[in-house]
């Protein structure tokens, strides 16, 4: 595999200001901190997900190193070029090779496009000099390949079931072979028997094309299932970065071993005879974050350091974690089991 | 908090349910659409019994919800239910309204998935509870703020004193389930029903709010049944379960053997494909082919027959009846053995 | 390696979908109301444009032995005379190609303008948003009926002048309104989809924003008709409209109601004509708001 990281996302920050007050009565405006310093490198071919429960950014992350959000400070590097220095049409240009794919399979089409067409757009957008009866083979070579019947060319939307909009949705990301995909919870809204047609599917289309893919969910289990290596967010900050394995087996982060030991198991004696690490109060406001480490208010072995210094993101002393190991946490070479 | 040793949390489910809380009779449930009719409970009977938690695990269309919709009188207006239910022994099926609001909220209440939508956003908490109280059990405002207060308390809500004051808006998700199921609790009732009681939650709150149930439950005796899509949670909580398929029950059975010897191929394909997060199988997940059932179009035969690997020509034809498959196991299948 | 999903819901290899716009058509066709009045609006169209060169009186011949003469199937006067002697049966038709036209020219400058304005301000937001929305608001502190008399002093009573006076006001709600649905459909996912693929603004605003407002637009535009027929009625009423001896439904209401006690069949029939011409449309576009409303899923 080539060494050269498709993306790079260098202290990527995302803030909303939500304004308030009456003018001129001090500066009440806030921000909420969605996405706080993350840097990033995705390798062709490789899938790393995102997790982390409400309000941890991960959504916004996905959205932001497409461009989708204008990041609020950091650097992304595309295929080796900053994106900043590009123009407006340069920009537009590098929408061919990175895609996303929605969460709601519905809201994501447009409800009075055929199927075919909606798959056909980016088609027009960037190979304008297709013929049409070239262009409708293409699509229907891609609805073969996501699992819809190419006779259904011609309907609609709202005929079909919402694994199946997914699929059109899939294959409207796939169609120009791209080489990121940024898939934003895209099972969440599925019943689960069709869940697992569609995690194949995606791993089947990764492996066929060896793009990348950055996998947001809330499922654990589903991101273990699917990526390469993780990464834990919390309150718009990195926790945790490994392996899949080493994730779910051997982590050093307090909130990743909560949620690990959170994630309920489909065998009752197991679950039933479980240690669970349960957390203490709520999720902080992501407008008044935590001083120090964010996670400290629920950890249960925060100290005084945790509310003074900021942990840095740095690599673990010892690990099994193939490839990089990297906790934000002064404990995280005491936090093994 | 450290963590919960796993003995505290290890309950004894109950040795024989003892009274049957809930007893279902051959409930069906039809709506009537621009489309067609849609049967969505589709013949279902199953009891409950006092102290035990029974499990509902289903997809879309399986009628899960409308199914406990139609227990609760809650069903929309082009809905109606026919057959039998009876709470602590009395009927209450078709009830008229009078007499069932005196038994929604006292003897049997349902927690819903949602609760930003669930609770009153221009009532604080307390007005919200106390309201259950003084009308069912005819207690002051002053005693029932206090009971309030105590079950708030019960349900791990950090300071209730202060919080019940709050309006919804107030809490965060979890809190407010937990607000959810002390209304639901006030008033000790025989049946408490969860519909998707956390799906809408992170996960680790998702942990604590079933921590919260397994204990309220062993402490009151109450009959509870849980709804989810989630096999996790209903393997961690629940005593019994039943799945539903295109509104009947294929397959019910004690929650170990449901798992560890599920009898009825849509049972057995869902627990393949959840993927778990204990085990890396190989690269594909298994899974169940095609589409949830139209219930406008439901084929002759067995519902699940279109999308079963082992159906045969008989499955086609005649539905099969829920018959005995082992231990207080039965299964709505053609198949001798899976 | 595909994974091919059996489907049954259509399980014919069948080519056409079923579209929206197929079934809100329906479901018009199957609203009493909205139906008749479409049939008893192309009866009244049809026989505004045909009628005159079918019937034998002239609409501005004027028969002096049949001044303000009352209906009468005898000598061939089905509606009467006005009190000119002209026969107000070929009037009142002539007088609804005349009313009917505006309604239609007008608000298809409406429409083109205004939703054109609208889509583009509510898409593109901002700056650019501000600013053309403050041009409408401009607009419409104008005072309609003093703008129509500046122009028709400056330029005399003219037919297009009265196309031009009220389609240059009418775009302004449509504008309103289709920035307001362009706004909410800019969050909509598939527009941030599309923007994902890489679709240029103005690919977006014809091919999502467009068809996705027509909806609203379309119920806004059959109530936009008789809006528009009664503002020319009310401007030929005040006199400042058609020129004589072309009339419209306005012109002739009003000198109908000079002689409303003696001729009350020079009100009546032109003023039936209007009302059930309003009526229909009205029918019409709460039919087509019902039809368009739920969404199939």
């Amino acid at each position: 595999m080539s060494a050269a990281p498709v993306l790079s996302v260098r202290d990527l920050a995302v803030h909303f200001t939500l304004r308030g007050g009456l003018p001129f009565v001090g500066d009440r405006s806030r921000v909420v901190r969605a996405v706080d310093g993350v840097s990033l490198d995705l390798m062709p071919g490789e899938t790393l997900g995102l997790v982390g429960e409400s309000g941890c950014g991960k959504s916004t992350l996905g959205r932001a190193v497409l461009q989708l959000i204008e990041p609020t400070a950091g650097r992304i590097v595309w295929l080796g070029r900053d994106v900043a220095e590009l123009d407006r049409e340069a920009l537009r240009r590098t929408r061919r090779d990175r895609q996303i794919v929605f969460q709601d399979p519905y809201d994501s089409l447009d409800p009075r496009m055929t199927i075919g067409e909606i798959i056909a757009e980016p088609l027009r957008t960037f190979e304008p000099r297709l013929r049409a009866d070239q262009r409708r083979a293409r699509v229907e070579a891609m609805m073969a390949k996501v699992g819809l019947l190419p006779q259904q060319i011609n309907r609609y939307p709202h005929e079909f079931s919402g694994g199946q909009c997914q699929r059109v949705g899939i294959a409207r990301a796939m169609i120009n072979d791209p080489k990121l995909i940024v898939c934003d919870e895209p099972v969440s809204s599925l019943d689960v028997s069709i869940q697992a047609q569609i995690v194949n599917l995606l791993k089947d289309l990764q492996r066929d094309t060896g793009m990348a893919m950055i996998f947001i969910s809330h499922n654990l289990s589903i991101v273990r299932h699917i990526s390469h290596r993780i990464m834990v967010l919390y309150l718009g900050k990195v926790m945790e970065v490994a392996d899949r394995d080493t994730i779910y087996r051997a982590s050093r982060h307090p909130y990743t071993q909560a949620l690990v030991s959170a994630v309920p198991l489909p065998d009752p004696d197991l679950e039933r005879a479980r240690d669970r690490i349960l957390l203490s109060g709520d999720l902080p406001s992501p407008i008044d974050p935590p001083s120090g480490c964010v996670f400290r208010t629920r950890c249960p072995i925060a100290q005084d350091i945790c509310a003074r210094r900021v942990p840095a993101l740095d690599p673990v002393a010892t690990t099994d974690s193939k490839g990089p190991h990297i906790v934000a946490c002064h404990f995280r070479d005491e936090t093994g089991r | 908090m450290p963590s919960i040793p796993a003995t505290a949390e290890r309950f004894a489910p109950a040795a024989s349910p003892g009274r049957a809380v809930l007893e279902i009779r051959d409930l069906s449930t039809a709506f009537e659409t621009p489309d067609g009719i849609v049967r969505a409970v589709d013949r279902v009977s199953l009891d409950v019994g006092a102290g035990e938690a029974l499990g509902i695990v289903g997809e879309s269309g399986s009628g899960k919800t409308q199914l406990f919709l139609s227990v609760m009188g809650l069903l929309a207006q082009n809905g109606s239910a026919n057959g039998s239910v009876r709470l602590d022994g009395s009927e209450i099926l078709n009830l008229p309204p009078r007499s069932l609001n005196r038994v929604r909220g006292a003897r049997m209440a349902m927690v819903f998935q949602d609760p930003l939508t669930s609770l009153n956003p221009y009532l604080t908490v307390r007005r919200q509870m106390t309201e259950v109280l003084v009308t069912h059990r005819g207690m002051t405002e002053v005693q029932a703020r206090r009971h309030s207060v105590d079950m708030l308390a019960r349900v791990q809500i950090p300071r209730a004193a202060e919080r019940i004051d709050l309006y919804p808006h107030e809490f965060s998700g979890g809190m407010r389930q937990r607000v959810m199921l002390a209304m639901a609790l006030l008033c000790r009732p025989s049946l408490l029903i969860l519909d998707e009681p956390t799906t809408a939650l992170d996960v680790t709150v998702q942990a604590q709010i079933l921590a919260l149930v397994r204990e309220l439950r062993s402490a009151h005796e109450t009959a509870i049944v849980l709804i989810s899509h989630d096999l996790g949670v209903i393997a961690g909580t629940c005593d019994r379960v039943a799945v539903m398929y295109a509104g009947r029950i294929v397959e019910q059975a004690p929650v170990r053997e449901l798992f560890y010897r599920p009898q009825h191929p849509y049972a057995l394909g869902l627990l393949r494909s959840t993927p778990r997060l204990d085990v890396i199988g190989g690269e594909r997940l298994p899974t169940v082919p095609g589409q949830p059932p139209d219930l406008l179009r439901v084929p002759p035969g067995c519902p699940f027959a279109p999308r079963c690997s082992y159906r045969f020509d008989r499955c086609e034809i005649e539905e099969p009846l829920l018959r005995p498959a082992g231990d207080a196991h039965r299964k709505a299948c053609h198949l001798e053995k899976l | 390696m595909s994974i091919a999903a059996p489907d049954f819901r259509a399980l014919e290899p069948s080519i056409k979908g079923r579209s929206l716009w197929s079934d809100a058509w329906r479901r018009l066709r199957q609203n009493l109301a909205a139906t008749t009045s479409l049939v008893v609006l192309a009866l009244i169209a049809l026989a505004c444009i045909v009628g005159p060169w079918l019937l034998p009186h002239p609409f501005d011949e004027v028969y002096w032995d049949a001044i303000s003469a009352p209906p009468d199937f005898a000598n061939g006067f089905y509606f009467g005379t006005d009190e000119n002697g002209r026969d107000l049966l070929v009037r009142t038709l002539h007088g609804g190609r005349v009313s009917l036209s505006v309604g239609l020219v007008a608000t298809l400058v409406s429409l083109v303008i205004g939703v054109l304005w609208g889509a583009v301000a509510g898409f593109v937001g901002g700056r650019v948003d501000a600013v053309m929305m403050r041009f409408v608001d401009i607009l419409y502190a104008l005072p309609f009926v003093f703008f129509v008399i500046l122009l028709t002093v400056m330029f005399g009573r003219n037919i297009l002048l009265i196309y031009v006076a009220i389609g240059a006001i009418s775009w302004l709600d449509m504008a309103r309104i289709v920035r307001g649905q362009a706004i909410g459909l800019r969050r909509k996912e598939f527009v941030v989809a599309a923007t994902a693929s890489g679709v240029s603004t103005f690919d977006i605003v014809r091919r999502h924003i467009l068809p996705n407002t027509l909806g609203p637009v379309i119920v806004y535009v059959t109530l936009t008709v008789p809006s528009v027929i009664l503002t020319e009625s009310f401007i030929s009423f005040l006199g400042l409209g058609v020129q004589e001896p072309s009339t419209s439904w306005g012109v002739l209401i009003s000198e109908g109601a000079q002689v409303m006690e003696t001729a009350w069949w020079a009100l009546v029939f032109p003023g039936a004509f209007l009302a059930v011409t309003l009526f229909c449309f009205n029918f019409i576009g709460d039919g087509l708001r019902d039809a368009l409303d739920p969404r199939d899923r």
